[in-house]
């Protein structure tokens, strides 16, 4: 306790002595009490009975009653109750001075609410150090209701303040895009606010991206990062950065605001549009669990440090890739469900969820995993945060072209200009540079093109993908066949572009206004040596395999956002045109072509 | 949870070793085990032969640690099974020699 030199404070501290009310009938008692106390600078209050000092308490506000016992009009047993009653919350202690000494008569004086009692005759230095230890009781009573009053005043105040900042918090923690029947998560706050962070969103080509962190500490000095982190993650996520280059930017973020000693333990997880791969980048988090749909169970140890611990240059871009297949199930967890203890002090561990995952019926996986959790802590108090999130493979993929995209408002086209912008990328900027968040953030800013940007963007992705893969790194699409070929692919497209030294891709977008909308032409020209065109040429898609096998599902998907593909000899020059409406001009707004 | 230091013999090298939780709890004492020494001047070992425990604020305790001790290392010696996976999980042997 920050006042335990209480029992010490000297009396009186101020220069004024305190004021002591004498009670008595008998004037020469009065008389002798007022003697000694005023020769030890009292000032001094006089009642003849229990009925006037009543009054007088109410007047005088008398820091200390001196009681007589037996009094006419009312006695001094009375008197106290009333002067106890009257006080309220002020403490006004009361000694009885009394020259009754049976045992009965003095416990009397007590539990009539007196705070002490000394017999007549009175001993000087007995009385006024009983008078000083009554008024220091007095003083340390009052200081402790007023601590009580402002420690009542603080909460209220705290409370207040944490409705605001919970609403606050909650506006920014958006994951709307793990609101989907696949993803199934818990998050369980221990306090008001919560150490772990979890965030959904999709990239405009349709890859969910996955935020999964868990702060040093709990409360609001662990959410407080959780706010930085959320804002970065969202802006640049819209912007279809990947996410390496997301973590890496929080990192960055985080290592310049947070103290030394915290920092945020994190899983970033980007898994494709179609649902078949995913990147995973891990710094601190308890190893991911892959349950495969044949029953096995992959692990994925993070390889990284937490983030916040240092910038750049504790950075590391590696990842993980994961092949995906439908009915794989994904998990992402913080050490609140490993380190969960039962109460026995026992913890979960992975050993205990790596079986109740694998144990999991198909249908009911979520719930069965946190219906073993429940049965093993027993009703025992959860002792850190707790989140845990589940995502199942779609058993049939769902590109994100197929996603309804809605204003929020009915926007009036300002696309109303022509214009052309050309972007030539050599081999340096292919190297170190990915141009689609860029690409994507001009046509952001185009306004009529808002309800378009995720076809368009997804057009564009997939021109560049294909001109610098297959034109300058000169990949072959059929290695991803299979996924020992889908880690070869990644692994040979990651060596070839950084041993790149020449080779180069030219974009170029046109706009042309017309009455009922636009017309955007995009051109993408690329080094490499090209492929037979005259097998694309005329062909309506059908998705059927001989095309898939021919060049990817990238084409086809090409040919169904765009009004007109054209390949050009000898095959490193494709043209698409995107024509678009205005949205109440246009009755078949496409909430999906590829359907 | 106790905390204690002893130095090498040329003064080079001090070893914290704390005894029961390593936890928030165990903050200003840790901090008092070098805060005495100028910054950047020792090398450190933090004995965790008796610990038995650790959260993430001890975590964050030894990056403090790390950050004070500047170009000098910061070793972790004698970890118990628990510990040692805490500091695998959190990748922390690409900071400190994890022993």
């Amino acid at each position: 306790m920050a006042h335990a030199a209480d029992n010490i404070i000297p009396y009186p501290r101020d220069a004024q002595g305190p004021k002591v009310l004498i009670v008595d009938d008998s004037s020469a008692n009065r008389q002798v009490l007022k003697g000694i106390l005023k020769s030890h600078g009292c000032r001094i209050a006089t009642a003849r009975d229990g009925a006037e000092a009543v009054e007088a308490v109410l007047g005088a506000h008398p820091d200390i009653v001196l009681m007589d016992v037996n009094m006419p009009v009312m006695n001094g047993y009375e008197a106290v109750r009333r002067i106890k009653q009257a006080a309220g919350d002020s403490i006004i202690p009361v000694m009885f001075v009394t020259s009754l000494n049976d045992d009965e008569s003095l416990a009397t004086c007590l539990e009539a609410g007196g705070d002490d009692f000394i017999t007549i005759p009175v001993n000087e230095t007995i009385l006024m150090a009983r008078i000083h230890a009554l008024l220091r009781h007095r003083e340390r009573s009052q200081r402790l209701a007023e601590q009580e009053r402002q420690l009542l005043r603080y909460e209220e105040m705290v409370e207040r303040e944490q409705e605001v900042a919970t609403s606050i918090f909650d506006a920014v923690m958006k994951r709307d895009a793990l609101d989907a029947g696949n993803i199934r998560y818990s998050i369980s706050p221990m306090a008001v606010f919560n150490g772990d962070l979890l965030l959904g969103a999709r990239k405009p080509n349709g890859d969910l991206q996955i935020l999964l962190g868990d702060f040093t500490g709990h409360g609001l000095a662990a959410s407080i990062g959780s706010l930085p982190t959320s804002e970065i993650f969202h802006a640049m996520s819209a912007k279809g950065f990947g996410i390496v280059d997301i973590m890496a930017e929080i990192n960055r973020r985080l290592s310049v605001l947070m103290p030394t000693g915290m920092f945020v333990v994190a899983a970033g997880v980007e898994i494709s549009a179609q649902g078949d791969s995913a990147v995973v980048w891990a710094g601190g988090v308890p190893d991911l669990l892959v349950r495969r749909r044949a029953g096995a169970i992959e692990r994925i140890a993070a390889r990284h440090l937490p983030l916040g611990v240092g910038g750049d240059e504790l950075f590391e871009r590696s990842f993980d890739m994961l092949s995906l297949a439908p009915g794989d199930r994904l998990y992402l967890f913080t050490d609140g469900v490993t380190e969960a203890e039962n109460p026995a002090g026992e913890m979960y561990g992975m050993n205990r969820l790596e079986q109740a995952i694998a144990a999991a019926p198909r249908e009911t996986a979520f719930d069965f995993i946190g219906a073993s959790l429940d049965r093993f802590r027993a009703g025992h108090a959860q002792n850190d945060d707790a989140t845990l999130l589940e995502y199942t493979c779609p058993a049939t993929p769902a590109p994100a072209m197929m996603r309804p995209y809605q204003l929020a408002t009915p926007h009036t086209a300002h696309c109303d200009s022509e214009w052309h912008i050309d972007l030539h990328l050599d081999a340096a900027a292919l190297r170190d540079l990915d141009p689609r968040p860029l690409i994507a953030h001009l046509l952001n800013e185009v306004e009529a093109l808002q309800s378009h940007r995720e076809r368009l963007y997804t057009v564009l992705a997939e021109l560049f993908s294909n001109a610098l893969d297959h034109g300058v790194l000169g990949l072959d699409s059929a290695m991803k066949s299979d996924a020992e070929g889908f880690d070869a692919y990644y692994r040979l497209r990651a060596e070839r572009l950084r041993a790149l030294r020449d080779g180069w891709i030219r974009l170029s977008l046109n706009h042309r206004p017309d009455r009922e909308g636009g017309r955007l032409m995009i051109q993408m020209q690329d080094s490499g040596e090209g492929f037979n065109p005259t097998l694309l040429k005329g062909c309506r898609c059908e998705l059927g395999a001989a095309d898939e096998k021919l060049s990817g599902r990238g084409f086809c998907l090409l040919r169904e956002l765009c009004d007109s593909v054209m390949v050009f000899p000898p095959g490193n020059h494709i043209e698409v045109v995107y024509t678009w409406r205005h949205a109440q001009t246009d009755p078949q707004v496409k909430t999906g072509a590829a359907s | 949870m106790a905390v204690s230091t002893a130095l090498s013999s040329d003064q080079k090298e001090k070893t914290i070793r704390i005894d029961g939780r390593f936890d928030f709890t165990a903050h200003q004492e840790f901090v008092k085990a070098y805060k005495s020494d100028p910054k950047g001047d020792k090398s450190y070992v933090v004995d965790l032969k008796n610990t038995e425990y650790m959260d993430s604020s001890a975590m964050g305790m030894l990056l403090q640690l790390r950050e004070y001790a500047a170009r000098n290392q910061v070793k972790l010696k004698n970890a118990n099974d628990t510990i040692a996976e805490i500091l695998r999980i959190a990748n922390f042997g690409k900071l400190f020699q994890v022993q």
